[in-house]
């Protein structure tokens, strides 16, 4: 199948250009892009005050199936994916079952095939069923096609388990997406604590919640050269600690 | 339905009624956000025994964490043009509370020093095993009114309490029962203060009387 994207302004960060430009596509591949192309009786797409870019990825996404299909299942997430411009998105953990084996992972990947819209890169569990106690197979999971670990909706609060997992997760060099709450502070808080929580009665959640948890573990990524990933940063505490340490390993690296 | 009035422990559930509703709505007490009647009665109280609020200096002692009262009373006085002090342990103290316009004291003693009015919260027994504070012996001696303190303050302080009063915690018995407390007259003002709310919110006093 042949089309052509006519009139669009193009975004092309891999490219470094931005600006007016048609592009011809045929089975699914990008074969032509030029200021104006001229595709004949090509059938044409009208971007006209439309933006035209490569397919965004959504790192951060809970297709809630196994376990929540009445709030979402991997056909409608990925469905929806494609509708606002992302064509890829990441499948987090906390599932029911979780998808801590092998046979979530695929599962999963198989249900985004089937569906055929987006593609997904499923999330693997970093602890069994999310406990934060035993670590679940990430080397299953990494064989069959997980691209990161996760515990996203909680934080694994033992240090010395999350030091072990990260230590372990080495093996196969993929990444852990931090949700970092400290479950105590953040307690049943239900929004920011500040003066607006203060105003409206409603309990709070301090950054303090946010920053203890994003240091603790700034502290064992370094200890154990794991890659790490911070999902969902909220606090300025948080953000100039990443910052800070970001520069550092910055200047190390330029330095040595 | 004319009026609805509506207590709740969730904060908000009376403007959600109120918004979906074609009755008034009063808000009897909606967790700790605010308790308008306790607040319209606390004003009107202070008003009858000290003729106004400007430049009246008042202080607001206990939970300001999870008590609804103090920050009703905080818009209320605040508003009329009242100095507002709010005493508590620091624990209790949420943040952002200075933002209302009122100043933050931890000492009890210094906070009294010339104020006019005294509005002492009850304090929630549970609060002592959430680690809020050590036990409530600690909270009586560091911010429980008693007759010693009021010795200390000015002769005419008002002592209010919204009630019911923990005795011998925030308050003990005997400064209740002194001259000076208006806890008894503040009972009766919220029958007389919810009364006129009910008569004005159902068209009583003409038309232009009506709230809205």
């Amino acid at each position: 199948m042949r089309y052509c994207i006519k009139e669009g302004t193009i975004i092309d960060p891999g490219g470094g250009y931005i600006g007016a430009g048609d592009v011809l596509i045929e089975d699914g591949k990008i074969v032509a892009v030029e200021k104006t192309l001229n595709p004949g009786d090509t059938p044409i797409v009208s971007a006209k005050n439309k933006l035209v870019f490569p397919g965004l990825i959504d790192l951060h996404c809970h297709l809630r199936e196994p376990g929540r299909e009445d709030e979402e299942t991997i056909a409608t997430g990925t469905k929806a994916a494609v509708k606002g411009g992302f064509t890829a998105v990441t499948a987090m953990a906390n599932t029911n079952p979780v998808a801590d084996t092998a046979v979530a992972i695929e599962y999963v990947l198989k249900q985004a095939e089937m569906a055929g819209f987006a593609k997904v890169y499923p999330v693997g569990a970093v602890t069994k069923g999310l406990q934060g106690v035993e670590l679940a197979e990430m080397g299953e999971m990494a064989a069959v096609g997980a691209v990161a670990f996760s515990d996203d909706g909680k934080t694994i609060t033992n240090a010395a388990v999350f030091r072990t997992a990260l230590e372990y997760s080495n093996l196969f060099g993929l990444p852990m997406l931090l949700h970092e709450e400290d479950p105590n502070l953040a307690g049943d808080g239900v929004m920011h604590e500040g003066y607006w929580s203060t105003v409206l009665g409603l309990p709070g959640i301090p950054s303090l919640a946010e920053d203890i948890m994003t240091a603790r573990d700034l502290f064992l990524a370094e200890f154990t050269k794991a890659r790490i990933h911070f999902c969902h940063v909220s606090a300025k505490g948080s953000v100039a600690l990443i910052g800070a340490v970001n520069l550092e390993r910055t200047r190390a690296d330029s330095s040595g | 339905m004319d009026v609805i009035i509506i207590r709740h422990s969730l904060a908000g559930t009376p403007k959600l009624l109120a918004e979906s509703v074609r009755s008034h709505v009063i808000n009897a007490g909606d967790g700790a956000h605010e308790h308008p009647t306790q607040g319209l009665l606390d004003l009107f109280t202070i008003r009858e025994k000290k003729g106004g609020f400007n430049g009246l200096k008042v202080v607001l002692v206990g939970d300001a964490m999870h008590s609804r009262v103090i920050k009703t009373n905080i818009w209320g006085l605040t508003k009329l043009g009242a100095e507002v002090t709010v005493v508590a342990p620091p624990t209790l103290i949420p943040i952002g509370l200075e933002a209302m316009g009122v100043k933050v004291e931890r000492d009890l003693d210094k906070a009294l020093v010339g104020a006019d009015v005294v509005n002492i919260m009850r304090i929630q027994l549970e609060r002592q095993t959430k680690a809020y504070f050590p036990t409530l012996r600690e909270y009586s001696k560091l911010f429980g009114l008693n007759l010693e303190r009021l010795a200390k303050a000015k002769p005419d302080l008002l002592v209010m309490h919204p009630g019911p009063a923990n005795l011998g915690v925030e308050i003990s018995e005997e400064v209740s029962l002194n001259d000076q407390s208006a806890i008894t007259e503040q009972v009766t003002n919220g029958v007389a203060v919810r009364m006129a709310l009910l008569y004005l919110l159902t068209g009583g006093g003409g038309k232009d009387a009506v709230l809205h």
